[in-house]
C-alpha cells in the first residue's frame, strides 16, 4: 500500500509540473490549470470569510475536505506535491539509523502551533485582512514555480527564499513544515479528527517494538494510538509492522484513543490575540493608494482584490511578457506578493487576457478581449495612465528626434500625440489620458535607460471608476 | 489515557460528526460558489427639493450695521419664518465653514448670522442641525469659526461629517452625474437652508450660494476645479434648498477663498435671503463689484432652468434698511 501511495505522490508531483507547464500562452487551452490551488479549502475558506465568495472551481477543496471528514487526512500523505517534495528533502537531510528516526518521529506538543496559525489566519481573513495565501502550501508552491520559471522576474527572490526555508526546515525534523506550521494541514487535521476510520493498534499481537514510529512522517505516534488529526494515512506503519498489529479500521478494540489536536485554552486565546494583532497591524497600513500599484486588467477594486488574492502567482506564470511580478512595497504590507505590473519587465499585451483566465479566486475577474478593448459596452479597461517626464524625454529635454513611444502606442486613435512647437522640427510626445489604457508599451520601449522618460502610474484606472480628471460625456468626441 | 473502545453509541456519534462535517464542507461550497462574481456598485440616491411650494421666486436684501437683526428682518420681508419652517420640522443649516479661521477673517459664515438664523428656526418650533464637510479638520473649523458656540447657544447642534454619512448621489447633468455626497443629513432634514458667505474665489470669481453646496460633497472633489462653472451649476441641480441666506455682513474682497488677513475683509452690512438660488448669487456678486455676467456659472444655471438672475423678475423683491 505504501508503494501505491508513492505512485500517487509521484503522479501528483508530475501533474503539478504539467499543469504549471500548461500555464503559458499557447498551451492554455481551457484546462483547469489551477487544480492544486482549488484543492486547498484553506484558500476557499479565506475568500469566503474575507469576501463572501468562492470562485470558479474552488469548490474542489471542499469536496476533498468532506472526504477527509469521512476517511482522514489523506491529502497530506497522498496528494500534496509540497509534502512529497518535503518527503524527498527529509530523506536527504535526516539520518537513516533506526534509533535516530524513532526519535525524529516522536510526537511533539509544538505540532499544535499549526492550529494556532490556522485560527489566526482565518480570524484575520474574517476581519478583511486576507493573508492565507502567504502560508497556504499550494499557493506557496505555485508562486515558487512561477518565480522559478520566469527568469529575471524582479521581486521574486523573497518568494524563493520562503520555499528554501520550508525545504531547509527538514534539517530540524522531517516534514517540519507539515507537522508544525502548515495551516492547510491543520484544517485537514481538524476535520480528520471527525472521521470514523483511523489507524488502530491491536494490543494482543503488538510486541511493543517501535518500528511503526520509525517511518511515521507525521509524528502521529501510531505506537500508542494514532493521533487522527496528525496522521497522513501514509500506510508506512501498517506495512512496516512485523506483527500486522496495525490496521485502518473503524476502531472497535481497546487501546484506541481519540486525541484532541493538542491546543489548550491558552493556545486558543494566544491564536485569537494573534489573529486580532494581524488584523490591527495590517489595517493600520496606509499605503493602499500607492501609484506604482498597477494591477492586471480585470482586477477587482483594491479592497475586494486584496480580499480574494491568494498571491499564488498563476497570473505571473502565464503572463507572456512577464510584466507581472510579485509586489514588494507597491501595494502595502497586506499586498505583499500580489501581482503588479512592472514595465521594466514587459508590458500588458493588448489582445491578451490570460491572467484573468487562470486566476483561481476571481481577484482578477474573467474578461474577454472584447471587454478589455471596450468593444462590448462602455470604455476599454484602463489600468493606469502614461505620464511623459519632460525632463528626461529626448525631444523635450535635448531636442533630439525620437517618438518611439508614439510609434508603439497600440490603441487607435493613438493615445500619444505629436506636438510641433513653432521653430522646431522635432515632434514631442504628449499623452491624451482619455485614450491611454496604461498598457506600458511606451515605457517598456522608451530608449532612456532604467528610469524611462514615459512612465505608467495607476492613476485613472477604470476599476476605481476613472481618473484624476473630470469625466465629461463628450470627452472622447472632443479629442478625436 | 486509554479509553474503552467504541461501542455502538460512540460509533454512531462519530459517524454523525463525520457526516455533519462533510455536509458542512459541501454546503459551504454550494452556498458561496460564485455568489458574488463582482462587487455591485452602490446604487445612486437622489436628493429631493426642499423648496416650499408657492415660494418659488422671493428675495429680500437687507442692509444695516446691527448684524444680529438683519436675518430676522430679511426673512420677515418675504413672509416670515413660519412660511418656510413648521413646528416639528428638521432644519439642516449649511454654512460656509470651509476653513479653520477665526470669524473676523471673513473666510467662514459669521457667527452672528448663524446664531440669529438658528434662533429663528428654533423659535418656529424646528429641530436645527448644522453640517459642512470643510477643507480643514471639521471639528476645528466649526470651533474656530465661532459657529459651534453660536449654534449651540441658540439651540442647534453641529453634525460633524463622518464616512458613514456619505452616499453616492445623483448630482447633476453637466459634469458630475454621480458623486459622493453628505447624504444622511439631507435624508434626515425636512428643510435645508444654505447659509453661504460672500468671498472672492481664485478660480471662479466669487464663491456665493451655489458654490456653498460644494461643502456637501466628498470624494475626489478637487477634480471639479477642471470644470468649476459646470460643477457649480450641477450643484444647483443636486439640491434645491428651502432658502438661501447669503451672509454679506462682511466681504472677503481679495486672497479668496481662504483670506487670512484682516485687510482682506471689508464690511458689507448686508444679508440677502431668497428662494431663487440664481437670483441670490446674481445680487451677491454685485456686493463684490462684479456683475452677474462675470460669473459664467450664473448663465449656465439660468440656461438649465435653475432660476433667473434678474431680481426685477421676482414676485417679491425688497430692499430694506434695518436697524441704524
Amino acid at each position: 500500500m505504501k508503494n501505491l501511495r508513492r505512485i500517487y505522490q509521484v503522479f501528483f508531483v508530475l501533474l503539478f509540473v504539467v499543469l504549471t507547464w500548461l500555464t503559458a500562452q499557447g498551451r492554455l487551452k481551457g484546462y483547469t490549470v489551477t487544480l492544486f490551488l482549488d484543492a486547498s479549502p484553506l484558500n476557499g475558506l479565506g475568500t469566503i470569510l474575507a469576501d463572501g465568495n468562492l470562485a470558479h472551481t474552488m469548490w474542489i477543496g471542499f469536496g476533498l475536505l468532506a472526504l477527509t471528514a469521512v476517511i482522514g487526512r489523506f491529502f497530506c500523505g497522498w496528494i500534496c506535491p509540497l509534502g512529497s517534495l518535503l518527503d524527498a528533502a527529509s530523506w536527504m537531510m535526516r539520518p537513516f539509523r533506526a534509533r535516530d528516526r524513532i526519535r525524529d518521529n516522536a510526537y511533539h506538543h509544538a505540532q499544535a502551533i499549526k492550529y494556532g496559525i490556522l485560527l489566526a489566519l482565518l480570524l484575520a481573513a474574517a476581519g478583511g485582512v486576507m493573508l492565507v495565501g502567504w502560508l497556504d502550501p499550494m499557493a506557496l508552491l505555485t508562486r515558487s514555480a512561477a518565480a522559478l520559471m520566469s527568469p529575471g522576474l524582479r521581486g521574486a527572490w523573497p518568494v524563493l527564499l520562503v520555499l528554501a526555508a520550508v525545504l531547509l526546515l527538514n534539517i530540524i525534523r522531517p516534514r517540519f513544515w507539515c507537522r508544525y506550521l502548515c495551516p492547510l494541514g491543520a484544517l485537514y487535521g481538524v476535520v480528520a479528527r471527525l472521521s470514523p476510520g483511523a489507524i488502530v493498534r491491536r494490543d494482543p499481537t503488538c510486541s511493543a517494538c517501535p518500528t511503526c514510529n520509525r517511518a511515521c512522517p507525521a509524528a502521529s505516534s501510531p505506537d500508542t494510538g494514532t493521533r487522527t488529526a496528525e496522521c497522513f494515512l501514509c500506510w508506512n506503519c501498517i506495512d512496516d509492522c512485523p506483527n500486522q498489529s496495525l490496521r485502518y479500521e473503524i476502531p472497535s478494540s481497546r487501546g484506541f484513543r481519540r486525541d484532541g489536536i493538542g491546543i489548550n485554552r491558552r493556545g486558543f486565546v494566544a491564536a485569537t490575540i494573534g489573529g486580532l494583532a494581524i488584523w490591527t497591524m495590517f489595517r493600520a497600513d496606509g499605503l493602499r493608494g500607492y501609484p506604482m500599484r498597477i494591477r492586471p486588467p480585470g482586477s477587482l477594486p483594491e479592497d475586494a482584490f486584496l480580499d480574494r488574492c491568494i498571491t499564488c502567482g498563476a497570473c505571473m506564470k502565464v503572463c507572456p511578457t512577464h510584466v507581472l511580478r510579485p509586489s514588494l512595497s507597491e501595494s502595502g504590507a497586506a499586498g505583499l506578493w500580489t501581482p503588479v505590473l512592472d514595465m521594466a519587465n514587459g508590458y500588458c499585451e493588448l489582445n491578451c487576457t490570460l491572467c484573468s483566465q487562470v486566476c483561481p479566486t476571481g481577484a482578477i475577474e474573467r474578461i474577454t478581449i472584447a471587454r478589455k478593448r471596450g468593444r462590448e459596452d462602455g470604455e476599454p479597461i484602463k489600468i493606469g495612465t502614461a505620464f511623459v517626464d519632460r525632463n528626461r524625454c529626448l525631444p523635450w529635454s535635448f531636442g533630439r528626434a525620437c517618438l518611439v513611444c508614439q510609434e508603439v502606442c497600440p490603441v487607435s486613435p493613438k493615445a500619444i500625440e505629436t506636438v510641433m512647437e513653432p521653430g522646431s522640427a522635432i515632434g514631442k510626445p504628449v499623452v491624451d489620458p482619455s485614450l491611454c489604457i496604461g498598457c506600458g508599451l511606451c515605457q517598456h520601449e522608451c530608449p532612456v535607460p532604467e528610469l524611462a522618460a514615459i512612465r505608467i502610474t495607476s492613476d485613472g484606472e477604470s476599476r476605481h471608476g476613472g481618473g484624476f480628471y473630470l469625466q465629461t460625456p463628450d470627452r472622447r468626441a472632443a479629442t478625436s | 489515557m486509554t479509553e474503552p473502545g467504541m461501542n455502538r453509541k460512540t460509533f454512531l456519534k462519530q459517524c454523525g460528526l463525520s457526516a455533519a462535517a462533510a455536509t458542512c464542507s459541501l454546503g459551504l461550497a454550494a452556498v458561496f460558489h460564485n455568489r458574488r462574481p463582482v462587487p455591485e456598485p452602490e446604487e445612486a440616491v437622489s436628493v429631493g427639493s426642499f423648496l416650499v411650494p408657492g415660494t418659488e421666486r422671493l428675495m429680500a436684501v437687507v442692509q444695516g450695521t446691527d448684524h444680529s437683526v438683519l436675518v430676522r428682518a430679511a426673512v420677515e420681508a418675504i413672509g416670515g419664518i413660519k412660511r418656510f419652517v413648521n413646528p416639528g420640522d428638521r432644519v439642516l443649516l449649511k454654512p460656509n465653514c470651509a476653513f479653520d479661521r477665526p470669524p473676523h477673517l471673513g473666510a467662514t459664515t459669521s457667527p452672528a448670522v448663524m446664531g440669529a438664523l438658528t434662533a429663528l428656526c428654533v423659535e418656529a418650533g424646528a429641530r436645527v442641525r448644522v453640517t459642512d464637510n470643510p477643507i480643514n479638520d471639521p471639528e476645528g473649523c466649526f470651533i474656530k469659526s465661532g459657529l459651534t458656540e453660536a449654534v449651540n447657544r441658540n439651540g442647534g447642534d453641529i453634525w460633524l461629517p463622518s464616512p458613514g454619512l456619505f452616499r453616492t448621489t445623483r448630482t447633476g447633468t453637466l459634469c458630475m452625474t454621480e458623486w459622493e455626497a453628505l447624504y444622511e443629513p439631507l435624508a434626515w432634514a425636512t428643510r435645508v437652508i444654505g447659509v453661504p458667505t460672500v468671498k472672492t474665489h481664485n478660480l471662479c470669481g466669487a464663491t456665493l450660494g451655489l458654490k456653498n453646496w460644494y461643502g456637501l460633497l466628498g470624494g475626489p472633489r478637487n477634480r471639479l476645479h477642471q470644470s468649476i462653472h459646470e460643477a457649480i451649476a450641477d450643484l444647483g441641480q443636486f439640491i434645491r434648498p428651502t432658502l438661501t441666506v447669503l451672509d454679506g455682513t462682511r466681504l472677503l474682497i481679495r486672497n479668496g477663498p481662504t483670506g487670512g488677513s484682516p485687510s482682506d475683509v471689508m464690511p458689507g452690512h448686508t444679508v440677502i435671503v431668497g428662494t431663487d438660488p440664481v437670483a441670490v448669487d446674481a445680487w451677491g456678486a454685485t456686493l463684490l463689484g462684479l456683475s452677474p455676467g462675470d460669473l459664467a456659472y450664473i448663465g449656465l444655471a439660468e440656461s438649465i432652468g435653475l432660476g433667473r438672475a434678474d431680481p426685477d423678475q421676482l414676485s417679491l423683491f425688497r430692499r430694506i434698511e434695518a436697524g441704524s
